[in-house]
């Protein structure tokens, strides 16, 4: 997905996306831009009239606007209680891929509609930015499933214990009947990587939707090592004492850094696995040699693919789904081959790559 | 060796002023031109020389400023021994949120707290909007997180002021574990500032 803001024309692989708060108390359409990804949400107030009108006239028909496409572009919007969002993509992204992403954002956007969203976002911006950055290249969020590096250690701590290095999850520990939903985790992962938490031990509240979405749990953040976060998530908001406790006896803990070892097959470009029951993925970067542009094409590629196309390899079956890009001068037979390898061995390794048994309690 | 006491603090402030700025230079002697807003809130810690026989650890909450994050600042505040209420020297208006903490902290933070009121960025003074400030009886500074001017002042004097006495008894493992001192119920519905 590409983006930016429309009034730049030249560059038209971009995206715009904003977020309109319609004052339907009073049954008026003049909206208040809340969010936008480029440029400043002020200056936007002539598009975003349009843009109500656009939805407004559809509404009156009993059948809300979806999406529509105007040359090389697709205009996608999604309505939520008041809020108004839109996307536009000039990559041929699916609009139904689009349409989840807003979805997605909507959550934070969402909790009260009677009052200026614009003050409770202060601050959280470069927060918002990441997370549209990140549903742009991360695989995470259009299979609705988590990255995940090696399994590292046991922790004891309350609620939920979890180590997350470079948005990826090491390890988790949660109470045996109560999952954390992954677009949850998604939503605290991002979070977690702000640069604000980067030095020091941290303590917020946040709202995870998927849990409970009219209450606050409590996080503590810890970078305990330049790129790992130790997340503890608790349900008491006075019990930052004993989680940096727990923090420090788990750094003790984790006396050496586990080695990666990482799915690196030459002719593989990208692979990625997604195990359906685990929700959880696992799949070889991008190399650096691969351009961002191509990667952003590979990402359009799977999702379209996700949504059964042709192209690229990709394999569906009730326990995984796997995509995979080989270079193109490859033949079939020795792609499926190498897929079957691959697939393989990520059975052999299932233990390692995905965490299957988290610490519960 | 200095007896050690440990003391909470909690600073307090507009968004914006350098609470964070004026805690990582006195922690850590760095300065990020560019720091992103505080989350939630974060914790350091710094020890501190009070005299010869005594020394403070500083157990210091350094919170976010953000207008939503206000009805969580009694859970930080909470058995605080000692408060930096910060405002922005160029800033009236964070002059006048600084007043309205410290009221606040006056009114429902712990009877004996120390506060200490804090003008930080003195070296935009060129745009300063707020004058010298009258101090209303509180340690008062004029700081630069920037510099580093008068920064370890303000916590050593703000250290000294604290009454030896006001140490918790049971030291941190313990920083208020009572749930039903805290204004609102914790993690209560509809609370929810996400």
């Amino acid at each position: 997905m590409r983006t930016a803001a429309v009034k730049n024309e030249e560059d038209d692989e971009q995206l715009e996306l904003a977020a309109i708060d319609a004052d339907k108390l009073e049954g008026l359409c003049i909206g208040t831009p809340i969010y936008t990804r480029y440029g400043d949400e002020a200056q936007l107030a002539p598009l975003m009239s349009t843009i109500q009108a656009v939805i407004a006239s559809f509404a009156d028909m009993s059948d809300p606007i979806r999406s529509m496409t105007m040359g090389g572009h697709t205009i996608v919007f999604y309505t939520s209680g008041p809020l108004y969002l839109m996307a536009v993509a000039s990559v041929d992204e699916p609009a139904q891929q689009l349409r989840s992403e807003l979805a997605a954002l909507t959550k934070i956007f969402e909790q009260r509609s009677n009052f200026d969203l614009r003050q409770l976002l202060g601050g959280t911006e470069p927060v918002i930015d990441q997370l549209v950055d990140r549903m742009a290249t991360s695989f995470a969020f259009s299979l609705g499933s988590l990255d995940t590096f090696l399994l590292a250690a046991r922790p004891k701590g309350l609620l939920y214990a979890m180590l997350v290095a470079d948005l990826k999850l090491v390890t988790l520990m949660r109470p045996r009947k109560h999952s954390l939903h992954p677009s949850d985790l998604m939503l605290l992962f991002n979070m977690a990587a702000n640069r604000a938490f980067l030095t020091g031990e941290h303590w917020t509240p946040v709202c995870l939707p998927r849990f409970n979405d009219q209450g606050f749990l409590h996080v503590y953040v810890n970078y305990v090592t330049p790129n790992a976060a130790l997340l503890l998530v608790s349900a008491d908001r006075d019990s930052f004492p004993a989680m940096s406790g727990c923090c420090e006896a788990i750094v003790a803990d984790l006396s050496s850094d586990g080695s990666l070892q990482r799915l690196e097959d030459a002719a593989v470009t990208a692979c990625i696995a997604s195990h359906k029951a685990l929700v959880q993925n696992f799949g070889s970067c991008f190399d650096d040699s691969v351009p961002e542009r191509d990667q952003m094409r590979i990402m359009s590629t799977y999702k379209r693919t996700e949504a059964a196309y042709d192209a690229v390899l990709a394999w569906q079956s009730s326990k995984f789904e796997l995509y995979a890009t080989v270079s193109p001068t490859m033949d079939v037979r020795m792609m499926i081959r190498m897929v079957n390898n691959v697939l393989e061995w990520i059975r052999n390794e299932e233990d390692h790559l995905f965490i299957v048994n988290p610490p519960s309690y | 060796m200095p007896k050690q006491h440990t003391f909470k603090v909690v600073l307090l402030g507009e968004s914006a002023v350098g609470k964070s700025s004026l805690v990582t230079r006195f922690v850590r002697d760095q300065f990020d031109p560019y720091k992103e807003s505080t989350i939630g809130a974060a914790f350091l810690m710094k020890v501190v020389p009070i005299d010869n026989e005594n020394s403070a650890n500083l157990h210091i909450w350094d919170t976010a400023g953000q207008e939503r994050y206000k009805s969580l600042a009694p859970m930080y505040y909470r058995n605080a021994a000692a408060a930096i209420v910060v405002y922005d020297i160029t800033q009236a208006a964070s002059f006048e949120r600084a007043k309205s903490w410290v009221k606040e902290l006056q009114r429902q933070a712990e009877p004996g707290i120390v506060i200490a009121l804090a003008g930080n960025k003195t070296d935009l003074s060129d745009r300063r909007t707020v004058e010298y400030a009258q101090s209303f009886g509180l340690l008062f500074f004029e700081t630069s997180a920037k510099t580093g001017d008068q920064i370890s002042g303000l916590f050593t004097e703000l250290a000294k002021k604290i009454p030896i006495a006001a140490e918790p008894a049971q030291l941190q493992g313990q920083s208020g574990v009572n749930l039903a001192q805290g204004g609102n119920a914790a993690g209560g519905a509809g609370d929810c500032a996400c």
